[in-house]
């Protein structure tokens, strides 16, 4: 069974990627003038201060390093120990902090195709991309 | 500029404290360093301070001149994570040199154990402590597991194995036990290392720090007044600093810890070569924190700091004395108070005060300061007066 995830922030910078998340999309920060993700997102692009546009995402990615929490520390995720912390690299080439979920912990390796799945949070309008091993 | 000295220290046994509170440790540790320079309260006309996370006031710093009964014109509380000890130090010189103030008090202390409880301080650093409150909070990432995040990696690309790790927790441990002032000093062996439950794969809980009260104090004046002080002058030489990102997801690398810049500034500052440097003392919150940051510092080859370990290349027998204090993992950590221990360690060698652990010759030290997962150093050479 899926978790319900306490929601993340909604009224912050990362909101777009919590709304199309909920609407089963991957979308990332990105500036058109310089080609170039931005994450975590900071509105503007750092390097020439263009507004950022978020861009849809495929969804395949790969593991880059990954840690079995075994200790939980945040109340919501006690019961849930152990779960798999990643930093997962999207095929667009961006990377972001999620979770491997819906397999054994041992299971995930360094380099593991993962896809992007979509769970639900306590707040109705925002999801959370998490991944998935990719099915041979 | 007008050269500095750190004239006076003051340490307590790191662990736990009962009975002892927050702003009861801090006034003994700084009543205990102006008597080790031989000044008194009223000499001190500037203080700064941590925010502990065990003792929250407006401006800590003001709080603990009241309590003292000073009023010293400047009272800072800064934010430097782990780099703050070469934060304040670097702040205490800067108003030396600016005329600002002629002696600074540094008091860096905190009682996550006594006053918070292990658990909760535990609990607040996932909340408040290098997680990303909105793209990594939610993922439920502990403390333990950023770094691991960063130990995974490394072990993958040079293959390095927890005896690495080990080797960086037993050899702190080993010191620790020859240290009055260490929190934790029953032996380990490799046995009893891999004997303890993982907390975050691949780190174990002795691949973290254990949770301690304490802290120290420190006091700083001109190198020319600090001559007609009780202690044997220690000049600080140079101070650098560098920082490239906060949070792990906006990390370029896993497997630098990019301290290298911190150490490159301070030598350039110092007018000193890394080969002048006699005893490092390097942060070390996890095994693999001590690993990466010798090797972005320079004193080991990439991937090759477990080796050097193994090789006994870093007791203080061998090439580069290193953490001969146990190290925040073994001498302790205490919460925002960490790693103001590798600064006074430095202080007794270079005085040679350090009793049976005195290195037969130190001229220069290094102490280095990490805040975050790897996100910002702060590195400073001690010198002989
Ligand atoms: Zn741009």
């Amino acid at each position: 069974m899926a978790m319900i995830h306490s929601a993340p922030r909604g009224n912050r910078e990362a909101r777009p990627h919590w709304v199309a998340a909920r609407e089963g999309r991957l979308v990332m920060p990105f500036c058109q003038p310089c080609q170039a993700w931005n994450w975590p997102p900071a509105g503007a692009c750092p390097h020439c201060a263009t507004p950022l546009t978020w861009r849809d995402c495929a969804g395949a990615g790969h593991v880059v390093s990954f840690s079995i929490v075994r200790r939980a520390v945040q109340p919501e995720w006690k019961d849930h120990a152990p779960y798999v912390v990643a930093i997962i690299e999207l095929a667009e080439g961006v990377r972001l902090l999620s979770n491997v979920v819906d397999c054994a912990a041992e299971a995930v390796t360094m380099g593991a195709a993962v896809t992007v799945a979509f769970h639900e949070t306590t707040d109705p309008e925002l999801g959370l991309p998490v991944f998935r091993l990719t099915k041979a | 500029m007008t050269d500095s000295a750190i004239v006076g220290i003051a340490e307590l046994p790191q662990g736990k404290m009962p009975g002892v509170t927050p702003m009861g440790l801090h006034s003994t540790l700084a009543r205990m360093a102006l008597e080790d320079a031989g000044l008194t309260p009223r000499d001190v006309d500037a203080i700064i301070t941590l925010s502990p996370r065990s003792d929250p006031y407006l401006i800590h710093a003001t709080a603990l001149a009241e309590f003292m009964g000073i009023a010293p014109p400047v009272a800072l509380t800064v934010e430097g994570g782990g780099a703050a000890p070469a934060v304040m130090t670097d702040m205490a010189r800067m108003m030396i040199a600016g005329g600002r103030a002629k002696t600074v008090l540094v008091v860096s202390a905190d009682m996550p154990l006594s006053i918070v409880s292990r658990n909760a301080y535990v609990n607040t650093l996932a909340d408040a402590g290098p997680v990303h409150p909105d793209i990594e909070r939610p993922y439920g990432p502990s403390v333990p597991s950023l770094f691991g995040l960063c130990a995974h990696a490394y072990m993958h690309r040079y293959n390095a194995t927890d005896e690495d790790l080990a080797a960086a927790a037993l050899h702190d441990r080993r010191h620790a036990m020859a240290h009055p002032n260490a929190h934790m000093r029953q032996p380990m062996t490799l046995e009893s290392y891999r004997a303890t439950q993982m907390i975050a794969d691949p780190l174990r809980l002795l691949d973290c720090t254990p949770v301690s009260d304490g802290g120290a104090a420190v006091v700083v004046t001109s190198a020319e007044r600090a001559r007609d002080l009780r202690q044997p002058v220690v000049r600080v030489l140079g101070a650098g600093f560098c920082a490239a990102r906060l949070h792990v997801s906006a990390a370029a690398s896993l497997t630098d810890s990019g301290a290298g810049p911190s150490l490159r500034d301070a030598l350039a500052q110092a007018d000193r070569s890394a080969a002048d440097i006699d005893l490092a003392l390097v942060y070390d919150c996890f095994t693999i924190a001590l690993l990466m940051n010798i090797e972005a510092l320079g004193l080991a080859p990439p991937g090759g700091a477990g080796a050097a370990f193994r090789a006994g290349e870093f007791t203080a027998t061998g090439r580069l004395p290193l953490n001969i204090h146990g190290g925040l993992l073994s001498h302790g950590y205490p919460g925002r108070a960490a790693g103001i221990s590798n600064l006074v360690e430095a202080v007794v060698q270079l005085r040679g005060q350090a009793g049976d652990r005195q290195l037969p010759r130190v001229e220069t030290t290094l102490t280095h300061g990490m805040g975050g997962v790897f996100a910002t150093h702060g590195t400073l050479l001690l010198g002989k007066g």
